[in-house]
C-alpha cells in the first residue's frame, strides 16, 4: 500500500521535503501513520506535528483526500490515499 | 442585515460590466453599495482586498492598520507608494482608494485590532476581513466577529502558498476554533511574494462580494489552499467540531 504525504507551510522545511510517498507496511489509520511519520523524521518535524501527549498539535490540520482528520475518530487509509499536513499561517 | 442603496446614473455606468454577471445585476450592486466592511491590516493581503472592494463599489470600508510605510512593504503592499515612505500606511491607503473610487466612504483607523477597539470596529460593519500578520490579532478579531454574528473572510499566505476560507455565524467554526492555539514557530516577518498576496487578496475580495450579494458559494466549511510554485489548488473540507 502506498500513501502520498504532502507538507504545507513551515512543515515543508521541518520535513525537509514538500512531499513523499510511504508504504506503511500494513493497514494503518491516519492517526497511526502520523505518529509513524513523526517518529521516522524525528526533530524538528515531530515537535511541529505532535504535542507532548503525542496528539496532533492544535496548530496543525491533517487531511486525507481533502477531508479533515478528526483525531478522535480513527481514519482508515487505503492504497493511493493522500495525507496533507497544513500549519496555521497569517498575513502581512 | 444590509440595506441596499439605490444607484446613481454614474454608478450604473461604472459598474455596468459586473452588473451583467448573471444573478448579480443591479440588485447585487445595490447591496454592495449599502454594505460596510472592516479590513484588519491593509498590507499585502488587505490592501488588495480593499482595492478590489473599492473598485467593485462597496459603500464603506473601515481600514485598521498602525504604523508608517517602510521600504520592505513595497514588494506587496500595493496601496503604498515610494513617495509615502515614512508616512501613515492607512492614510496612504485611503488616498489611493479615493483616487480609484471617489464615491467610497473610507474610515482610516491608524491602529491595529486590539482589546480596546475590536468590539466597536466589528460592531460598526456588516462583514470583516482578516489579513493581520499576528495570531493574537486574528484570534481577537475572530472571537469578536463570532460573538457579534458577523461573517469573516480569512486570508493567509506564506512563501508561495496561501489559505482562504469564510466563516459564517451559526454555520461554521471561526479561526480560534479551527486552530485553537497560535503556532509557536510563526514569525511576524516571513518570506512571500506580492503576487501571492495579491492572488489571495483578489480571491478574498470575491468571497466578500459573494457573501454580501448572495451570488455563488462562499468557502464556508472549506479551506482553499494553493501553492503557486506548482500552481496546485485544493479545496479542503473542514470538520464541524
Amino acid at each position: 500500500m502506498k500513501v502520498k504525504i504532502r507538507y504545507c507551510g513551515q512543515l515543508k522545511q521541518a520535513a525537509g521535503c514538500a512531499a513523499e510517498e510511504v508504504d506503511p507496511g500494513g493497514e494503518l489509520s491516519a492517526q497511526e501513520l502520523i505518529a509513524s511519520v513523526a517518529a521516522r523524521h524525528g526533530e524538528p518535524l515531530t515537535g511541529y506535528l505532535l504535542d507532548e501527549s503525542g496528539r496532533l498539535r492544535a496548530t496543525v490540520l491533517a487531511f486525507v483526500n481533502e477531508e479533515q482528520v478528526d483525531w478522535e475518530t480513527p481514519r482508515p487509509l487505503g492504497d493511493g490515499d493522500e495525507l496533507v499536513f497544513m500549519s496555521a499561517i497569517a498575513g502581512g | 442585515m444590509i440595506e441596499p442603496k439605490s444607484l446613481t446614473d454614474e454608478e450604473r455606468a461604472v459598474y455596468e460590466w459586473q452588473m451583467w454577471v448573471p444573478e448579480f445585476g443591479e440588485e447585487g450592486q445595490e447591496k454592495l453599495k449599502g454594505a460596510s466592511v472592516l479590513i484588519s491590516r491593509i498590507g499585502g493581503l488587505g490592501g488588495v482586498v480593499a482595492y478590489e472592494l473599492a473598485a467593485a463599489g462597496v459603500g464603506r470600508l473601515v481600514l485598521a492598520h498602525a504604523g508608517d510605510v517602510k521600504p520592505s512593504d513595497l514588494n506587496r503592499q500595493l496601496l503604498m507608494t515610494h513617495e509615502g515612505l515614512g508616512k501613515s500606511r492607512v492614510e496612504s491607503a485611503a488616498r489611493r482608494l479615493r483616487e480609484l473610487n471617489p464615491r467610497l466612504e473610507v474610515e482610516a483607523v491608524a491602529e491595529n485590532i486590539n482589546d480596546d477597539n475590536a468590539a466597536a470596529l466589528v460592531g460598526g460593519v456588516d462583514l470583516v476581513v482578516d489579513c493581520a500578520p499576528l495570531f493574537e490579532e486574528r484570534f481577537l478579531l475572530n472571537r469578536e466577529a463570532k460573538s457579534q454574528g458577523k461573517p469573516l473572510v480569512e486570508c493567509a499566505m506564506y512563501e508561495l502558498e496561501a489559505q482562504l476560507t469564510t466563516f459564517l455565524p451559526g454555520k461554521t467554526r471561526y479561526l480560534h476554533e479551527l486552530y485553537p492555539e497560535k503556532p509557536g514557530w510563526w514569525k511576524r516577518e516571513f518570506p512571500v511574494f506580492g503576487a501571492v498576496s495579491g492572488a489571495v487578496g483578489c480571491m478574498g475580495a470575491m468571497e466578500v462580494i459573494k457573501v454580501i450579494s448572495g451570488i455563488g458559494e462562499p468557502l464556508a466549511g472549506e479551506l482553499l489552499v494553493f501553492d503557486l510554485g506548482e500552481m496546485r489548488f485544493h479545496k479542503m473540507t473542514l470538520g464541524s467540531s
